[in-house]
């Protein structure tokens, strides 16, 4: 990596870190994190890109970036930007390669007793039962034409499908179906990627994860959530395949010629934009929307077939195991929404990447179900170690745009994490701890080790610490499937 | 002359490339790529492809050949281990690349590469040779 300025960072308290407004940067940087883990932070060059992204037309009060912060493609992940909707730009990089990765949580009435003999087989299981794992074929079949209203519709084609219930989508940010979704704007190889992929979890950091709550903090919002101690969870966490990444492809190229049309100087090619209202700006959420939606009907799918691996395992009736969804939220995705600036209710494009939407109690884009508490956020850590549900807030409303954390950052590089991890037998190392993995190679193993994170519980008590999310339950890994 | 070498860079993968001349460069880098995707050695060099790609600069080109390349091996499924590059300037590639198609009874996929980024990327010409760097997405 090349040598540069160090960015000079201010402390505003113990949880906040202010970037001062230099040269080009068009607002200050905030990052919120911990003196100690500051010292990570230091080491990459994340502090730049959020300064970077300060240079962008547009952007509204501050670049923030969160506690899981690491090095991104342009902006960092763990970044958070607003743009003015009239006059601001939209960045392909603000959002990610894997569009609408997110995350889903599930309930059930099966509790840690009622697995515990039969954990080894629901692992074994449910890894047969779901596709996953590097560039693996899908069960579905998909002409075109089915695959353009799966883009138009998302969750909702899901549905209609067979996958899962109406009440579902309820509980899915956006009902899980993004407006404005333009297949015509979509590349013929996002297609062809798109078509044999949909119902599979995908690779890398990807997972499905049974566990069970571990700690109850705030029992009030946890009864409207449906969690209790001991209960048996599910994760899925798992984005848009090979279809977002083509987007984001397609878009990027397009952007970088936008730039060079409008002359635009930025201090990074991978901040490349367009202005919202600019053409190119209006096909990249078109395509970024059918991303999204194909995201969602990806995710309803992977829950159902969850659903029924547990169903007939343990002879349960749907009503019976009532493994109903508690909330699915994106932390890749650009949205539009209302926010207050500067003392007046503007509409700004809220970029957030490896960041996660945290609307207070009160917010009508809430579910009606937990209006009165607040929305719930959604914090997978990593294989080893725990995960988090917290509760959206009003400070985070004034602060970051309505967002909180996304989950846990890397700390390692994949090749570190593989070298770290050879020989060592990783499989009976998670299982002393507790943890059954299954996954389709030993390399992913490795590299999703847990000491290639950041310790997510420190990047929870950062956010609830500043106050922009509150901690609602710990959930601890059981069995978890990988790609 | 060694062909290429990677790098660490946080979650992903960098390669750097090295060649006498751009289209050795070129060359290289491709197979950097099939090489970190699969094992080349049980991959025949009996089907060609012809790949033509249009860049704005030689950074531009080197992303469009590799992300070329990229898609070409999800859809239909191709892996190739040789490339003659017939034409190279600064904005347009041309090139032949000899391989097969992904035959899962014969071929493993080593490493899911999910895209090509322009992060860093370089293409650089010195005395001793050419150059190249660019970071995976993986």
């Amino acid at each position: 990596m090349s040598s540069q300025e160090r960015i000079h960072l201010e402390k505003i308290d113990e949880v906040r870190w202010r970037i001062p407004r230099t040269g080009k940067m068009r607002v200050h940087g905030v990052i919120y994190t911990s003196e100690e883990m500051l010292r990570d932070i230091n080491l990459d060059e994340s502090p730049k890109q959020v300064a970077n992204v300060a240079h962008l037309p547009g952007i509204q009060k501050y670049s923030l970036a969160m506690p899981d912060i690491h090095w991104g493609y342009g902006f960092p992940i763990g970044g958070v930007a607003a743009f003015d909707w009239k006059e601001g730009v939209v960045s392909p990089g603000g959002v990610g390669y894997d569009i609408n990765c997110g995350t889903r949580l599930l309930r059930s009435n099966l509790f840690r007793q009622d697995l515990r003999p039969r954990i080894k087989e629901l692992a074994d299981v449910l890894f047969e039962s779901i596709p996953s794992g590097v560039g693996s074929k899908g069960a579905l079949r998909l002409s075109s034409q089915e695959l353009r209203e799966v883009l138009k519709k998302g969750a909702a084609w899901a549905v209609e499908n067979g996958y899962g219930s109406p009440e579902d989508l309820d509980r899915t940010e956006d009902q899980g179906c993004m407006e404005g979704a333009d297949p015509g704007v979509v590349s013929d190889r996002a297609m062809e990627r798109g078509r044999p992929q949909l119902g599979t979890l995908g690779s890398g950091n990807h997972f499905l994860e049974v566990g069970y709550v571990e700690e109850i903090y705030d029992p009030e919002v946890a009864r409207v959530f449906g969690l209790e101690k001991d209960q048996v969870t599910v994760f899925i966490h798992s984005g848009s395949r090979g279809f977002g990444y083509q987007v984001c492809d397609d878009f990027l190229k397009k952007m970088g010629e936008r730039v060079r049309q409008l002359g635009l100087e930025l201090p990074d090619r991978q901040l490349a934009c367009d202005f919202i209202h600019d053409r190119t700006g209006q096909e990249y959420l078109g395509g970024m929307a059918c991303a999204a939606n194909y995201a969602w009907a990806n995710r309803q799918m992977l829950m159902h077939w969850t659903r029924e691996v547990l169903q007939r395992l343990f002879r349960m009736s749907p009503r019976d195991l009532g493994m109903h969804l508690i909330y699915d939220v994106c932390h890749n995705i650009a949205k539009r929404e209302f926010h207050t600036v500067e003392g007046e209710k503007r509409e700004v494009c809220v970029h957030r990447k490896g960041a996660t939407r945290a609307f207070p109690p009160g917010h009508p884009a809430v579910p009606k179900v937990y209006r009165e508490v607040g929305q719930p956020v959604l914090i997978p850590g990593d294989m080893g170690r725990y995960s988090y549900v917290l509760v959206g807030t009003e400070k985070a409303m004034e602060e970051t745009f309505g967002s909180a954390c996304h989950g846990a950052g890397r700390v390692q590089s994949r090749t570190q994490a593989k070298k770290a991890g050879k020989g060592r037998p990783l499989h009976r190392e998670l299982e002393d701890r507790g943890v059954y993995v299954r996954a389709a190679s030993r390399t992913t193993l490795a590299e999703e080790a847990p000491e290639a994170y950041k310790d997510v519980g420190q990047v929870v008590e950062v956010v609830h610490q500043a106050g922009i999310s509150r901690k609602v339950a710990k959930l601890r890994p059981w069995a978890v499937v990988k790609g | 002359m060694k062909r290429y070498e990677t790098f660490d860079h946080t979650a992903d993968m960098g390669i750097r490339v090295f060649g006498r001349t751009g289209e050795e460069v070129f060359a290289n880098a491709a197979y950097a790529l099939f090489d970190q995707l699969t094992d080349l050695r049980k991959v025949g060099d009996r089907a060609t492809q012809e790949i033509s790609v249009e860049g704005a600069d030689r950074e531009d080109l080197l992303i469009r050949w590799l992300g070329e390349l990229l898609f070409l091996s999800q859809s239909p499924g191709f892996l190739f281990k040789e490339f003659s590059i017939l034409h190279l300037d600064s904005n347009c590639l041309r090139a032949i690349a000899r391989g097969e198609i992904f035959d899962p009874s014969r071929h493993r996929f080593k490493t899911e590469i999910k895209a090509v980024t322009y992060h860093q990327v370089e293409v650089k010409q010195e005395n001793k040779g050419w150059e190249a760097k660019v970071i995976l997405d993986i």
